[in-house]
């Protein structure tokens, strides 16, 4: 009853916050008040049980990534008439249309593979999900999914990561060579 | 779940005991902090103000502080950004005395025939909370610092959010070989395992497992915290006052309250991974009740331990932030490109290499 309870009220306040946050003119504001929505995501996870979640959900995204979206946005600090406020172009509309799409995809049944599996057959080969021996070993539990089930995506993702890296070292250098050379 | 009125009482007695100490801390601090700046430069410093004729060391400083800076007027500049220069000193405060819950104050209570935990919260994944809103702290000084619409201030703000995430990777390495030479996150249990003998005659602290997390930890909550040879974010010398610059009165002030809760809050994680927490240096805590038990019950042996706990793990705490003070009045301010250097080049590096070599050895030695 609690659980739900709280569930229900993380929820509402994150999707009105986040409208909220898509309507604000001030980015600075928009992005204080994306930091709030990820906290009441990591509540969510808190309150399901899996506090390894919620902790990295902040410690990552709340105390890391937004730290440096925040810098960018105070070092440019571009001026309130220069920003374009309230125009969509149709490549943001597009977008928008698929953004919906993944939402009703993921927030009804179908996305949860309930119509891929109609027949017993293919339900029997379907594989089973996974439920942790113990909810008090969320470390554990994590881990151990991570370095045995998902062992190659999670490799694959950090691949990823580090071709993103290489990537944004590159265009640095670029613009640094660059500008050395107009210079000269 | 079950939960019964017990638990849910003294989970928040705990709380509000641990939001206590960690604002007690800061005016105490502050008068540490003058005194023992005061001796370093051959001063008396503040020992005048006391209750009534008694000078106790000028000890009553502090409340004659608050009181001024309370009386002081609020005054709000007309160019800032009006919300967020309020809301700014805020967030400090909130996660420096957030984070106190964590805190373990010493093992268990039985009340009523029920074991209460004395740590108000103990999560699946242990101490890392308090990384995460810790982590957060730091948009107060960003935000002080854009919404001050003040050059000063914004170099400020920005140079604190640089420094804390390049800070925050080797902190965060640095802690992960004494999770794998104790085998969890759990801060009782890693307690609980430091309170033995190592060789006949060492406690089983961790620092001495990893000296060199102890040192790279060390530095890091320096920068974390925003102290002094780190404390680029508000450098007098050459940005008026950092972020600091609009800010005057009790909103000043608050900024300083959650600067000494947050670095209260590391000493005391510090003490607790690697000097043995609430635990005494060479008598375990289960001895001693093992001792009391056969004079008083072991109800009564727990309730008089506790008062122990508490003592020790604050003088512990006590000993290492006035380690910080002394470290403030005796290195001289980093320049902004060492400072970046320092946590880069040299911090990362010893952090993962370490990692690296203590994950072979708990490979092979298996400590737990």
């Amino acid at each position: 009853m609690l659980t739900q309870a709280s569930f229900f009220i993380l929820g509402l306040c994150s999707v009105f916050l986040s409208i909220v946050m898509l309507t604000r003119k001030w980015p600075v504001t928009a992005a204080m008040l994306l930091i709030v929505v990820m906290m009441m995501l990591a509540g969510m996870y808190g309150v399901l049980g899996a506090h390894f979640s919620a902790v990295s959900q902040i410690l990552v995204y709340a105390g890391a990534i937004m730290v440096v979206f925040v810098f960018v946005i105070m070092l440019l600090n571009i001026p309130t008439n220069e920003l374009r406020y309230g125009r969509v172009t149709l490549f943001e509309w597009l977008l928008i249309f698929f953004g919906v799409c993944i939402a009703v995809l993921l927030g009804t049944r179908v996305g949860q593979g309930y119509l891929m599996i109609e027949s017993t057959a293919a339900r029997a080969h379907a594989r089973a999900p996974y439920y942790p021996v113990s909810f008090n070993e969320n470390v554990k539990n994590v881990s151990s999914l991570l370095f045995t089930d998902y062992l190659w995506a999670f490799e694959l993702v950090s691949f990823l990561i580090l071709a993103a890296i290489v990537g944004s070292v590159v265009i640095a250098k670029k613009a640094r060579v660059n500008h050395v050379n107009k210079s000269s | 779940m079950e939960f019964s009125y017990i638990q849910i009482l003294s989970t928040v007695l705990l709380m509000l005991f641990g939001i206590a100490v960690g604002a007690q801390i800061a005016p105490i601090m502050s008068w540490v902090e003058r005194r023992q700046c005061a001796f370093i430069q051959r001063r008396l410093g503040p020992n005048r103000v006391g209750f009534f004729k008694y000078r106790v060391f000028g000890l009553a400083q502090p409340i004659a502080d608050a009181i001024k800076l309370l009386f002081k007027e609020d005054f709000i500049p007309p160019y800032v950004h009006k919300a967020f220069y309020v809301l700014a000193p805020v967030i400090p405060v909130m996660m420096g005395l957030a984070v106190t819950v964590v805190i373990p104050w010493g093992s268990h209570l039985i009340v009523g025939g029920e074991i209460v935990n004395l740590q108000a919260v103990s999560l699946n994944s242990g101490f890392l909370i308090l990384f995460a809103l810790s982590s957060l702290s730091v948009y107060g000084v960003t935000l002080a610092g854009w919404s001050s619409n003040d050059k000063y201030s914004l170099l400020g703000g920005l140079r604190a959010s640089a420094q804390m995430v390049s800070y925050e990777v080797a902190m965060g390495l640095s802690v992960v070989p004494v999770v794998l030479i104790w085998g969890t996150f759990d801060l009782q249990k890693i307690i609980a395992s430091q309170s033995t003998i190592l060789w006949g005659f060492l406690p089983n602290w961790g620092v001495f497992y990893a000296p060199v997390s102890f040192v790279i930890f060390l530095v890091t909550i320096f920068a974390e915290t925003n102290r002094l040879p780190f404390d680029l974010a508000e450098g007098e010398a050459e940005l008026v006052a950092g972020f600091l610059t609009e800010y005057g009165g009790m909103r000043w002030s608050l900024f300083f309250l959650g600067e000494y809760s947050m670095m209260f809050i590391m000493c005391a994680l510090t003490v607790c991974l690697f000097f043995g927490g609430y635990e005494l240096p060479w008598v375990s805590q289960h001895d001693l009740i093992l001792w009391l038990s056969s004079v008083v019950s072991e109800t009564v042996a727990r309730w008089l331990l506790l008062p122990l706990g508490i003592v020790v793990l604050l003088v512990k705490s006590i000993v290492l932030m006035w380690f910080f003070v002394q470290v403030r009045f005796t290195v001289p301010r980093f320049r902004y490109d060492q400072l970046m250097k320092l946590g880069w080049l040299y911090l990362l590096p010893i952090a993962l290499v370490n990692l690296a070599v203590t994950a072979l050895v708990v490979a092979f030695v298996r400590f737990h």
